[in-house]
């Protein structure tokens, strides 16, 4: 017994020594393997110095009303571009421009982007055209793929609150942006609640004039088409016509509403539209074709998103833990128009939006479970109930989420960017504003392996990926010099009026091509600047002392100004965008003479 | 035997000055001399490179005259030897073309004279060249920024210039002129070997001459 006593507590701390060995080994062997993780997800995102990323993401700039340029995978911010607000940096919509004229005259100076949707040729994207909404005011933008310029911004007539925002496959057909506020349809600023209307408006993807609008009942939110051009689909919530939250849900089901493009124009071709605000506007119960399908889903759904294969469009259920999976094929063929859902597999809690690999995959949002679920359509509509195939947790609440190439028929399978309302803790505190969290997720195994995050400005609501080697080559660097452009040597000022000047001026480092005009105090006066650099990334800037203006003009552009030189005395002008060693001596000065020395230099 | 042979080396010879009158023919439009510029912000597609042709400089000057100024340099962009080798090139031109219409005992000696006037020219050029190129870095008029000591950059081979390697080299109109000296002078040297007929030895002929 003795040996008993003697032996018991050396038994016992050998295995609690023990003990404390294997968890720390194993917790040594948990963050080695965290470190291999770590290190194998650097190497995933990491672009060396000089190199190029394989993607361009564009994702909208949200309440900036911009669109924000980066690089996949490396996550780096290349740059932004503005479109509904003005941006003195790149010049854009500073009073006096055309910039600033093409967005006043579209409306207010200031916009809310969420929906980047790019060009398609065939059915894949072909690096022309970015359209992006403005849900605050109902417009949408045209962006230029060669210059990353703002081309075109129109305003979307009868409607409130352009939301969804898609082209119609295979070539761009049309642009599709919903109407999703309640609100009456020709802007007579009426107050009528019976008139309220909603809908779907159909847009030229060049000159962005509505072409025709079709009304439906509800508010449409996220919409996309179907891959042979033939359907238009809006997710529709609030199809009670409520005014509030607690009426806007009331109802179990809304729908997915289903727009029969060639049913519309053969309707429009028939005389079977109203004209209101311009535009042609049908309302699909005075048709004779049947142009508006209703399909019903659980109540107030978000995402919508036709398969890659062009058989499924998926209403993601935001209130329901579930996505409707939709049959195309059968939308006009049965008669009960719940028989064209294939599946409604449950995925999680407040799923938003849906992607896909091009594998039979889709990638949900779970905005409430702050994760991301990859689920198998094949086995959701079998009814397999091992259709889920992995989740992963994202931080936090995301709401959309992209594959690459994912809206496309080719995704490329490879890598999903989670957009994440919420940062919480992930970043380093600045303030109460914190800035949005993007993650990126490699998606090309059978499980999906976090990559990186990455911060942005509030708040991207959406992305679009398009590759580099699609793209780069298109994009211009160096223009061709327009017919406006002003020749070296030519630089001059001409009297236009009684007062009204005309000043022509070169830029090149490290010179304006006039060191100094006069002018007198009231004159309107216009100056227009050649950049007549030859090389790449060589933009020159013009600032204007004391004016408000600031140019930016890149290698062979020409830009215009025009302002009235209401303040009198000598005011610098000079180059805002580091240029050169003589970068500083790069300026000149505007002289505005009062009446008074006018007086005295006769 | 000797006629054919005779008539075998006219019609090489004539050959050699056809081809040589094509290739004087292609200078006035190849490049006889490039400089390419590299530093870190101008490399790859965005190297410098000025080309000079026959009466003419291209490439990308603008640049060159923008960067100029802070070198300042002088750049012989309007020197009087441009529009000279158009010149030089078309009277080379007339003088093959020429000679191939000679008879035999005037041709050979009037290539002798072509040959010596294009051997000359050819190493006048590249003194000039040379010249040039001394006087673009010692001959500077406003040159604005320190650190950039009086250069020569070499007619062939590299140099470092403020930040710039710079590479020179003879292009394809170089040595197409090359090439035209040297036809000219085989053609020189076969209607010179042009012996006359020796007693025969049967199995022995000069294996370099037109016999």
């Amino acid at each position: 017994m003795s040996n008993v006593r003697v032996h018991r507590p050396f038994l016992s701390a050998v295995v609690i020594a023990a003990a404390f060995a294997a968890i720390g080994s194993l917790s040594a062997c948990r963050g080695s393997h965290q470190q291999d993780a770590n290190a194998d997800a650097a190497r995933s995102v990491y672009v060396p110095v000089g190199k190029w990323d394989k993607y361009y993401a564009f994702l909208s700039g949200g309440q900036a009303g911009t669109v924000l340029v980066y690089g996949i995978p490396s996550g780096r911010l290349i740059r932004s571009i503005p479109v509904f607000e003005p941006r003195a940096q790149y010049g854009y919509a500073i009073p006096g421009t055309k910039t600033y004229e093409m967005l006043k005259a579209s409306g207010p100076l200031w916009g809310d982007s969420h929906h980047p949707a790019l060009s398609e040729t065939n059915g894949d994207y072909d690096g022309r055209w970015l359209y992006i909404n403005d849900k605050a005011n109902t417009r949408v933008a045209r962006i230029d793929l060669k210059r990353f310029e703002t081309a075109a911004i129109a305003t979307i007539p009868n409607f409130q609150a352009a939301h969804g925002t898609s082209v119609v496959p295979p070539d761009t057909k049309y642009v599709i942006v919903n109407g999703e506020f309640l609100a009456e349809p020709d802007k007579s600023h009426g107050v009528d609640v019976a008139a309220y209307k909603a809908g779907m408006a159909f847009l030229d993807p060049i000159t962005l004039q509505t072409r025709f609008e079709v009304l439906v009942p509800g508010n449409c939110d996220i919409n996309d088409a179907s891959k042979d051009g033939r359907w238009a689909f809006s997710t529709d919530y609030d199809t009670e016509k409520g005014l509030s939250v607690e009426d806007m849900i009331r109802n179990d089901e809304d729908a997915i509403a289903a727009i029969d493009i060639p049913a519309a124009e053969e309707a429009i071709s028939k005389g079977e539209f109203t004209s209101m605000g311009g535009t042609k506007v049908i309302d699909p119960t005075r048709t004779t074709k049947k142009v508006l399908y209703m399909i019903p889903v659980p109540k107030n759904p978000h995402g919508c998103d036709v398969s890659p294969d062009g058989k499924y469009v998926a209403a993601s259920g935001k209130l329901s833990p579930t996505v409707t999976l939709i049959d195309i094929s059968k939308i006009d063929k049965v008669k009960n128009l719940r028989d064209a859902i294939a599946a409604q597999p449950e995925v999680g809690m407040g799923p938003l939006h849906t992607t896909w690999d091009g594998r039979g995959n889709a990638y949900t949002s779970l905005f409430i479970d702050s994760q991301i679920v990859k689920w198998n359509v094949a086995r959701a509509v079998a009814g397999d109930p091992n259709y889920v195939i992995d989740r992963m947790d994202v931080h936090y609440n995301p709401g959309h989420t992209y594959a690459a190439l994912g809206r496309t028929r080719h995704p490329s399978g490879d890598y999903l960017l989670a957009l994440n309302k919420l940062s919480k803790d992930m970043f380093i505190p600045v303030g109460p504003s914190m800035p949005e969290s993007q993650e990126l997720i490699d998606i090309s195994g059978d499980k999906m392996r976090m990559l990186l995050d990455f911060p942005a400005e509030p708040e991207p609501h959406d992305a679009a990926f398009i590759r580099v080697s699609d793209l780069a080559p298109k994009v211009a660097q160096v223009e061709q010099p327009g017919p406006d452009a002003i020749a070296e040597g030519k630089s001059r000022i001409e009297q236009v009026g009684p007062h009204e000047y005309h000043v022509y001026m070169t830029v090149i480092r490290s010179k304006f091509g006039l060191d100094a005009f006069t002018v007198h105090q009231g004159d309107k006066v216009t100056i227009t600047l050649s950049n007549i650099e030859t090389v790449k990334d060589m933009t020159h800037g013009f600032a204007l002392e004391d004016y408000g203006i600031n140019l930016a003009i890149d290698p062979g552009q020409t830009r215009e100004v025009t302002f009235i030189a209401d303040k009198p005395g000598t005011h610098w002008y000079y180059c805002t965008w580091f240029c050169s060693a003589l970068h500083l001596e790069m300026r000149g000065r505007m002289l505005v003479e009062t009446a008074g020395q006018q007086e005295a230099h006769r | 035997m000797n006629a054919p042979s005779q008539a075998s080396c006219a019609g090489t010879v004539k050959l050699l000055l056809i081809a040589a009158a094509a290739l004087l023919l292609a200078c006035n439009f190849l490049p006889v001399w490039s400089t390419a510029m590299e530093s870190p912000q101008y490399h790859g597609e965005d190297t410098i490179v000025v080309k000079v042709y026959p009466g003419r400089v291209e490439g990308n000057l603008r640049e060159v005259e923008t960067l100029n100024q802070y070198i300042g340099v002088k750049l012989p962009l309007d020197a009087p030897e441009l529009k000279g080798m158009t010149y030089a090139m078309a009277a080379f031109l007339v003088l093959v073309i020429g000679a191939v219409f000679l008879p035999p005992a005037i041709q050979k000696h009037a290539l002798v004279g072509i040959f010596a006037l294009m051997t000359i020219s050819g190493a006048a050029g590249l003194g000039l060249l040379q010249y040039r190129l001394y006087e673009l870095g010692h001959v500077r008029t406003r040159a604005i920024i320190g650190g950039v000591a009086n250069f020569t950059p070499p007619v062939v081979g590299s140099m470092h210039l403020a930040n710039f390697h710079v590479y020179t080299r003879l292009m394809s109109g170089g040595w197409a002129f090359a090439a035209v000296v040297l036809l000219t002078g085989i053609a020189v040297y076969l209607t010179h070997h042009d012996a006359p007929p020796m007693p025969s030895v049967p199995g022995r002929h000069h294996a370099a001459s037109c016999q």
